[in-house]
């Protein structure tokens, strides 16, 4: 079943923290609104494989309904969903004013 | 087949958001949307009133759960997303064009405010908080030709969908731990295992979890979008946002702790049959994790960004979104008092804080119409020029400092009872501290409409704007916060019913 992959959890959460690690990075350094969505995929992505790799190296919790995979797939879509409203947000704010650097939205201060 | 008739109400109302959106394609009668989608929220209003008295029941494989805890919540979301319908109807920031689809967000949105407080399941829990969410951007950035709304909604959706990301992440952490997403899976993973060998990684997973949950109820530190978003989004909109997803929020949030983690010790079953009052039962919160220093710091941490920001604003609508992670911050005492009065507490600030803070924002953005702005200075000698606006919202903003005998004292009451019933008395201390302070910003508003000479012109062109229907719901609005701080007896009877949950039946 696991035939190719490496059946050790520890390397699967390390990869995911390195995402989620790598994500919240992108999130506070970027200076494009587009680029800081990426990281918010990046860090949706560590979740994904988190679900993934504890499901399929704790069989015997919930085989029968696969919550794990389950919830993971739902993390794809709902990411899809808000990438697409992200981006059309995004899309008015460069209509407004020409630059999409969140830093420089600063009419609302206080 | 049981299950549907358990989200026959959310059900009704989807089918009403569509019909709206598709209704609005020919129709264009501005009363003829609000009459529908009042409908369909009166509609489901009633599907849940029947249900009122059946047993609680999980549905749909134990992804959800239907007991009075939730039906509350529900029929709650009902009310703020009615009253929301009714307070866009009149304003001038919804443009005519894009009435049908603002109408049908605001539907959608509630269901996703019933599913957040009926979920038993963080996936459920996930989809609700996502659901909300995304429709919440939408709803930030509808007045699009305004630069601020466009802007609120980018600052909402980056705050947002980062806080969903720390959340899902949680979640995930908390699943490979304990192998367990249902929440009553949880309850019984933690009354099995002993809470010295549950791993370090637990408590990380709770922290974010706690984190993507506190971003929805403005916790501090997740409180940073509020004031911008606030101020930003079209004013029936920043009405309902400061109520509803902050209370379906408290749902998730105590509905989590309280099932997942609560052992009960003087026990609510025990003090049942010791007779013991319910309403004096206590639990605690599981685990090698100082839950009582971890909840009261964001408690008071809350209180004071609130209170200490709102000091210096001059923006009336910026005031209150600081006064309402204020109060987020008193409604979270509730839950570290760790007892069933608490729970009772937040129920009950919930209710009385929908009317006054709605009533705030709708005459916030009642004066936006006719002043041109909602700043302070347009508020000076309000009471000469319409004093039944001055006068309404003297009373909405005495109810949210908590003067008696206006609801908020009720609620600010029943909160300090909790907190000093479990002899947190440093705690009440800060809490009372962080009242003193809030009362110096809305008296500074009161002193203004009441005791200062008009600065601003009443621009001319600007008027009809009061319309008997408008000071009626006014008024309705009103009554409320006298009523409740009077006659609490009706809604403490029904608020015990609700919070029944923790009495495990």
């Amino acid at each position: 079943m696991l035939a190719g992959l490496s059946t050790n959890l520890g390397l699967y959460l390390g990869l995911s923290a390195v995402f989620f690690a790598f994500g919240v990075l992108t999130v506070l350094t970027r200076k494009n609104a587009v680029g800081l969505f990426m990281g918010v995929e990046l860090m949706l992505n560590g979740a994904a494989l988190n679900f993934v790799a504890f499901q399929t190296f704790r069989p015997g919790t919930h085989d029968s309904w696969l919550h794990g995979h389950v919830f993971s797939l739902f993390i794809i879509i709902l990411a899809a969903i808000e990438a697409a409203v992200a981006l059309a947000i995004v899309l008015r704010v460069f209509a407004a004013r020409r630059t999409i650097d969140p830093d420089r939205a600063t009419e609302l201060r206080g | 087949m049981r299950s549907l008739f358990y989200v026959s109400p959310p059900l009704l109302l989807s089918f009403f958001s569509v019909f709206v959106l598709i209704a609005g394609l020919w129709i264009r009668n501005h009363a003829f949307l609000v009459g529908t989608s009042l409908l369909g929220l009166g509609g489901t209003a009633g599907l849940y009133l029947s249900m009122i008295g059946k047993p609680a029941q999980d549905a749909f494989a134990g992804m959800l759960i239907f007991d009075h805890f939730g039906l509350f919540f529900s029929v709650f979301s009902v009310l703020v997303i009615a009253l929301g319908v009714i307070v866009s109807a009149r304003s001038r920031e919804i443009k005519e064009d894009r009435r049908s689809e603002y109408y049908s967000i605001l539907l959608a949105l509630c269901t996703g405010l019933i599913f957040m407080g009926i979920s038993n399941h963080l996936l459920m829990a996930y989809l609700a908080v996502e659901t909300v969410s995304i429709l919440s951007y939408t709803l930030a950035g509808f007045n699009r030709e305004r630069n601020v709304s466009v802007e609120a909604s980018m600052k909402y959706v980056v705050y947002g969908s980062m806080a969903s990301a720390i959340m899902v992440y949680g979640i995930s952490l908390l699943f490979g731990v304990t192998g367990e997403l249902e929440m009553t899976g949880l309850r019984e993973f933690f009354a099995k295992t002993p809470a010295d060998q549950l791993p370090h990684l637990t408590w990380i997973a709770v922290l974010l979890i706690f984190a993507g949950m506190g971003y929805k109820i403005s916790a501090a530190p997740m409180h940073m979008w509020t004031p911008d978003v606030y101020e930003g989004a079209p004013t029936p909109v920043s009405a309902m946002f400061s109520v509803a997803p902050k209370a379906a929020g408290f749902a998730l949030l105590v509905r989590f702790l309280v099932t997942a983690f609560t052992q009960p010790i003087e026990g609510s079953m025990e003090a049942l049959a010791t007779g013991i009052p319910v309403s004096q039962a206590s639990f605690n919160l599981v685990g090698n994790f100082n839950w009582p220093l971890f909840l009261m710091a964001s408690s008071g941490l809350t209180m004071f960004m609130g209170n200490l920001a709102a000091l210096s604003q001059v923006s009336i609508k910026r005031i209150l979104a600081y006064s309402s992670i204020a109060h987020a911050g008193y409604m979270l005492m509730g839950i570290s008092t760790q007892s069933t009065a608490g729970i009772y507490a937040i129920l009950f600030y919930v209710m009385v804080y929908c009317f006054m803070n709605i009533g705030a924002f709708w005459i916030a953005s009642k004066v936006d119409d006719v002043m041109g702005g909602d700043h302070l200075k347009h508020f000076r000698g309000l009471v000469s020029r319409k004093p039944f606006y001055a006068i309404s919202m003297a009373v909405f903003l005495f109810s949210l400092v908590g003067i008696p005998p206006f609801a908020g004292f009720m609620g600010k009451l029943y909160l300090f009872r909790a907190v000093i019933g479990r002899e947190m008395y440093f705690f009440g201390l800060i809490a009372a501290i962080n009242s003193v302070i809030s009362l110096y910003y809305y008296m500074k508003i009161v002193k203004a409409m009441f005791f200062d000479a008009p600065e601003v012109e009443m621009p001319a062109g600007k008027t009809a704007f009061d319309s008997r229907l408008t000071m009626t719901f006014i008024a309705l609005l009103v009554i409320p916060n006298i009523m409740f701080g009077l006659f609490t007896d009706p809604l403490m009877a029904l608020i015990s019913e609700a919070a029944r949950i923790f009495t495990g039946s």
